[in-house]
């Protein structure tokens, strides 16, 4: 049981670990009065460049994974401020409708990717739209000492990817900068009465502009570490980690610690289906194994019951739940008032 | 001549509008100086211009003598000058320390540093006699309260120009003495105060000079001491005006409208908004409620028309008497329920349909206006167009200019022609007054006692006491979501008013039936 | 001299006639705000083309921009791929004027095609009612699934953006479920079975008039309910209802129309529409297979484009919808070349955006002109004074 709970919550971690970048890049944007329901595309677009930056330099450039894993971070960035830039100035300087513009990116990055995977055979084999995750190459096994801790020491410490020390990071950092440096005050400000704001002579502009590039770092950071620690190979797709990450933000009211800990929360009904295998009990529970005597034509209905239903229905588990949150917190929400609003400074 | 500030030939357009049109002012050092004009008639631009939040297309400002150029408020902050704007410029959700050092931050080692700038503040307020508490919410303090927030903004930048933009809407008769207390304290230290107004005695009252705006253009400065109401008055409307409101007196008959014990909580539950809430309204007669804003009125409007249709069980609105409480909006405007809103563009007009279109907007479903789902277009245009007669509504294309492209007052008046042209007996006018100019506000107020004589009765909700007085027959006085008083305007004084606006007095029930 | 007087005075005659012409409420036309947009999304393609591949650019653009045309065949395949992205388009439209923004197509669509075919593989009828009842039963179920997140956005103000797309995914795995159940599965084709002749579409021998092509009722089915839909929201009280939602919840309101009652309304028919879709994608003779994958279709998305390329003019949608099917057939012939049939997705991802940033460009080249003409204005004032 200890080892099946140790597994199960690693395995949470690093489904957790991106959805918590992505939604405090979304949290960053619209705590500065922008939303991005790009942050699909631009998760797309950071995990993209970043996959194809570590598989194709060469390995013998590098002392260690872990600079090439640094590097594919830095590419994803750059494709992630790209993309949050043509939002950016859509959103702000063109004061477009800033969905659209949005969608027009989670249109653009899923498609620019296969495109480019297939044009310049990116993907595993001639004519396959599939790159290859060579993702255990950048586990970090054991961290001397801490290793040793009980339970955190095997949680956090022991197999783990760099990802899960750079999320931590962002998240301590995220939550520092917004509420303890001016910048914080002052992106906040333009989030929730940008009028006040330009008033004390504050440039609404530039902080949105600030605002959406971060989210474009974080959202391509998060696109980043899902890929390499999360799946084996990559077809554009994130499988929509960038909504999730917008409903973690909203279930999360815009503040780093709930949105912490309501990815955690995502994260295990994500890897429920996968996390199933680590308690015996329960997987018993859920896919009773077929009795011996089971009628013949009885017997390819439940095996269609135990292989197609029951792990269907724990995957729209989180869909479900973001769903039922939304319900919940629909009444009492926090968001930054002037969210979505264009700003222009000509009117009144 | 030494002067603090001058705004020589300003002038500033918004596309096709003139705001400003060659626009020259100047103010002495240490003087308080009105700017007066109606609404519209560009006060606010100019200040905005000042204030760096506009530029100007033309003209040149000096500040004490030297020629500057204010692009933002960031300089208009260097050179000392500071606004408290009409709608506060303020972040709800941030206290009222981080409001007031937002934009002028000290930090220390990137972190935000705060208690140099909170030694700064109490200092100032003990100065100054501005109580203010420093680690509240915005929206948890008074409105007075976040008004000393925008003036401790100021002098926490250490402004010596300082711009009032109607800094008494949102005061007490009483509250608005203590304001001019300290604004003339400010005057006396050797600040240089611009107040913009549009009314007419508190320039009286503290003004040492007066420029007057007229439709974007500069009219003349006067010294204050040289003329009387009646000059300002007809320098800033451009001809002789007669306030006062000509009204036969009013012969109420039958209840048409009564309230009985209504209670409302807001989104939260937490806070009461409207408490227990008692009066009627009989036809025949307009009934006035009078209050500083944020009391409660809106949202007595909006329990009334059915846009906060959450109202406490036990609560009773009877309107020809049925109870209307369960009701949908729909049924009440069938019932016999008009309502000018508050907000006319938010609420009063779908702005992307035309004139014709929003004219039906509550009637739309009528048979004379659809045969088995089918708009009848036809129809719906005559009929505009006779309101357009009967109204006098102007717009660039009849009935099918975009309700948008309309101006304020016509806005007004085809919401006025479309609520008091269906068919109906009360009329639910909220602020039906606002925003507009003297020559509209006239027609409004013309069409409210028309309405009256015609047998309808009719509840206007209004902050402005002037208004109040001319055109009610019967006053009540809201204070924190209560009726503290019941009054006759003939037998009242806007002073009294004053009193129980603010909450210092309240009439027991007693009394309340016998002033009726 | 009096030439140039006689001149200067028409000019001026000329612009104080323009300047008294009643202005009206739109100065950039919208038409010419698609075509600028489509023109630039080729442009874009065209220069990812010319990056991956030089040689061949010239030639995939000009595959890209005939193939769909090619042949009777390819012109047949055009419309007959038409019809549901017109239906698509209209289902995004049609929630975009009450104000609501319909991602969800996709799992509506994917939801309405197992209806369709549950009805078309387990229900025995003749002919016409078979096809009739499969039809009806994608339209229920797409009208049920957008339903949903319009009941959510009515009474629990849930941002329709979210929920649908939330509903996409919750309606892929019950697609997965659904199409693996050994009734309607067809391990040989790996999809749900499409062999059914009484649910078919019928052709209306139109592949005469395009031999060899699939093209049927579909297309026909589009154009007509495009027409109902254009007629419903000009004509009728129920689109005056919707289109005041949508320009204004709150104006609205207060005129008395019911808010929750109009919002479920437009999603649900929304969600029909994009059943309807379905239906006809999945009941044609040669059908798409509807395939248990987890993958969201595009559909849903191609819908949002063809949607705002006619700036969601139901009349409009027609000509979107055959256009962004020209481009896709185009993309398959343009594979010989080498290049991705994504490029489709490249040039509609940057149509979208441009639609979306016309305005500002629109009102930038007004100012633009306007500076112009008045500049224009102000030297006849100095040649005057002269």
């Amino acid at each position: 049981m200890y080892d099946s709970i140790v597994s199960y919550l690693a395995l949470v971690l690093l489904a957790a670990i991106p959805l918590i970048v992505t939604a405090l890049g979304g949290m960053f944007t619209e705590r500065g009065g922008v939303t991005n329901i790009s942050l699909e595309g631009i998760m797309i677009i950071g995990a993209f460049v970043g996959l194809v930056t570590v598989n194709k330099l060469p390995a013998s450039w590098f002392s260690s994974n872990f600079v090439l894993y640094l590097c594919g971070m830095i590419a994803a960035v750059i494709g992630g401020l790209i993309f949050a830039g043509i939002h950016a100035i859509a959103a702000i300087k063109m004061k477009a409708n800033q969905i659209i513009s949005a969608t027009a990116i989670n249109t653009l990055a899923p498609a620019l990717a296969l495109f480019l995977t297939m044009s310049l055979t990116l993907g595993e084999a001639q004519g396959s739209d599939k790159i290859l995750v060579n993702g255990t190459r950048f586990i970090i096994e054991r961290v001397p000492l801490l290793a040793d801790i009980p339970f955190i020491g095997e949680v956090f410490f022991t197999n783990v990817y760099p990802s899960l020390y750079f999320g931590i990071a962002i998240l301590v950092i995220s939550s520092i900068v917004l509420y303890k440096t001016k910048f914080g005050l002052r992106l906040r400000a333009c989030g929730e009465n940008p009028h006040a704001a330009d008033a004390a002579g504050i440039n609404i502009y530039k902080m949105r502009y600030q605002g959406v590039f971060i989210s474009g770092i974080l959202a391509s950071l998060g696109g980043y570490f899902l890929v390499t620690s999360f799946t084996n190979e990559f077809d554009a797709t994130v499988s929509g980690f960038g909504f999730l990450a917008i409903a973690v933000m909203i279930f999360g009211n815009w503040k780093p610690k709930n949105i912490a800990f309501t990815a955690l929360f995502f994260a295990a009904l994500l890897t429920l289906s996968k996390g199933v295998a680590f308690f015996p009990a329960l997987e018993n529970w859920l896919y009773p194994p077929i009795p011996a005597d089971t009628p013949p034509e009885q017997i390819a209905f439940l095996t269609y019951v135990s292989t197609k239903v029951i792990p269907n229905i724990i995957s729209m588990l989180p869909y479900i739940a973001t769903l039922a949150v939304l319900v919940l917190s629909s009444k009492k929400s926090a968001a930054p008032k002037a969210s979505g609003l264009i700003y222009d400074k000509g009117e009144r | 001549m030494d002067y603090a500030i001058e705004m020589l030939n300003i002038t500033k357009t918004f596309g096709p509008l003139i705001a400003n049109n060659d626009v020259t002012m100047q103010v002495k050092k240490g003087e308080i100086h009105a700017i007066l004009g109606e609404n519209g008639a560009g006060k606010s631009t100019l200040m905005s211009i000042l204030f760096g939040l506009y530029k100007a297309d033309g003209g040149i400002i000096k500040i004490n003598g030297e020629q500057v150029d204010i692009k933002d408020p960031n300089d208009a902050n260097r050179l000392k000058i500071g606004m408290v704007h009409q709608h506060f410029k303020l972040v709800e959700v941030f206290t009222v320390l981080q409001n007031i050092i937002l934009g002028v931050e000290n930090t220390k080692r990137g972190f935000l540093e705060t208690d140099s700038a909170r030694k700064k503040i109490i200092e100032l307020s003990e100065r100054y006699n501005l109580k203010i508490d420093l680690d509240k919410q915005i929206r948890d303090i008074s409105v007075g309260m976040q008004q000393r927030v925008e003036i401790m903004k100021m002098l926490y930048r250490d402004a010596d120009i300082l711009i009032f933009d109607e800094p008494t809407a949102v005061l007490t008769p009483q509250e608005i003495d203590g304001l001019f207390d300290v604004i003339r304290f400010f005057a006396k230290e050797g600040k240089s105060i611009i107040i913009i107004t549009h009314k007419l005695n508190e320039i009286m009252d503290i003004a040492d000079r007066c420029t007057i705006l007229r439709k974007g253009k500069c009219i003349k400065t006067v010294d204050v001491k040289d003329v009387n109401a009646e000059v300002l008055a007809e320098l800033m409307v451009g001809r002789e005006v007669n306030f006062t409101v000509e009204k036969t007196v009013a012969v109420p008959k039958e209840i048409v409208f009564e309230v009985q014990n209504l209670n409302l909580f807001d989104k939260d539950k937490t806070k009461k908004i409207l408490n227990d809430i008692n009066f009627n309204v009989r036809s025949g007669e307009i009934v006035c409620v009078a209050g500083i804003e944020g009391n409660g009125q809106t949202q007595l409007v909006r329990a009334i028309s059915g846009l906060n249709p959450s109202v406490e069980a036990g609560s009773v609105m009877i309107l020809n008497g049925i109870n209307i409480v369960d009701k949908s909006i729909r049924d009440r405007i069938e019932l016999g329920l008009s309502h000018i809103p508050e907000d006319r563009q938010r609420y009063g007009l779908i702005m992307d349909y035309n004139l014709s279109e929003n004219m039906v907007s509550n009637t739309y479903y009528h048979p004379e206006f659809q045969k088995h789902g089918l708009i009848r277009f036809d129809q719906i245009k005559k009929y505009t167009e006779d309101l357009i007669q009967k109204y006098d509504i102007r717009s660039s294309l009849g009935a099918t200019s975009s309700a948008r492209s309309m101006s304020g007052g016509n806005q007004q008046k085809a919401i006025i022609a479309r609520e008091t042209s269906k068919n109906h007996n009360f009329l639910l006018a909220a602020q039906p007054t606002r925003g507009l100019d003297v020559g509209a506000i006239e027609y409004v107020h013309k069409t409210l006692i028309a309405e009256r004589d015609r047998g309808n009765a009719i509840l206007v909700i209004s902050l402005e006491l002037d208004e109040v007085m001319n055109i009610s027959d019967r006053i009540l006085v809201m204070h924190e979501g209560s009726i503290y008083a019941e009054l006759d305007p003939k037998k009242t004084t806007i002073s009294e008013i004053g009193l129980y606006m603010s909450g210092s007095k309240r009439q027991t029930s007693e009394v309340k039936h016998e002033q009726v | 001299m009096n030439k140039f007087k006689a001149y200067f005075a028409k000019v001026k005659q000329r612009m104080i006639d323009m300047k008294n012409q009643p202005k009206k409420p739109r100065d950039f036309s919208p038409i010419l705000n698609s075509v600028i947009s489509i023109l630039f999304g080729l442009l874009v393609g065209f220069l990812i083309m010319l990056a991956v591949n030089p040689e061949n650019a010239l030639g995939g653009l000009a595959k890209l921009l005939t193939g769909g045309s090619a042949t009777p065949q390819m012109m047949g395949n055009t419309f007959f791929k038409a019809g549901p992205l017109i239906l698509v388009g209209l289902a995004v439209a049609f929630a975009f004027k009450t104000g609501l923004f319909n991602i969800g197509v996709s799992g509506q669509f994917m939801v309405s095609g197992v209806a369709t075919l549950y009805v078309a593989n387990l229900v025995v009828l003749p002919a016409p009612w078979h096809w009739m009842l499969a039809i009806l039963a994608g339209v229920v179920a797409g009208a049920i699934w957008a339903g949903i997140p319009g009941l959510l956005k009515a009474f629990f103000n849930v941002n329709e953006v979210i929920a649908t797309i939330m509903m996409n995914y919750i309606g892929m795995y019950l697609c997965v479920i659904m199409a693996y159940n050994a009734a309607v599965y067809n391990t040989s084709i790996t999809a749900i079975n499409a062999y059914y002749p009484t649910a078919n579409t019928p052709t209306l021998g139109m592949s005469n008039l395009f031999p060899g092509s699939n093209i049927d009722l579909g297309i026909i089915l589009a154009i007509i309910v495009a027409v109902i839909i254009w007629f419903l929201l000009k004509k009728t009280t129920l689109g005056y209802q919707l289109k005041a939602v949508g320009y204004s919840v709150p104006g609205s309101k207060y005129a008395g129309i019911n808010y929750r009652r109009n919002v479920i309304i437009s999603m649900m028919i929304s969600g029909a529409l994009a059943g309807l879709a379905a239906a006809i994608t999945y009941l044609a003779v040669l059908p798409d297979y509807l395939r248990p994958v987890n993958k969201i279709l595009s559909i849903g998305f191609e819908g949002i484009s063809v949607a705002l390329i006619a700036q969601s003019n139901p009349l409009g949608i027609i000509f979107s919808g055959v256009l962004i099917s020209y481009i896709k057939q185009g993309a398959l012939t343009m594979q010989l070349l080498g290049f991705d049939k994504e490029i489709t997705n490249i040039v509609v991802a940057v149509i979208i955006y441009m639609i979306g940033i016309s305005s500002f460009l629109g009102a930038y080249i007004k100012k633009r002109r306007d500076k112009h003409i008045k500049a224009h204005h102000e030297s006849e004032e100095d040649a005057k004074n002269v």
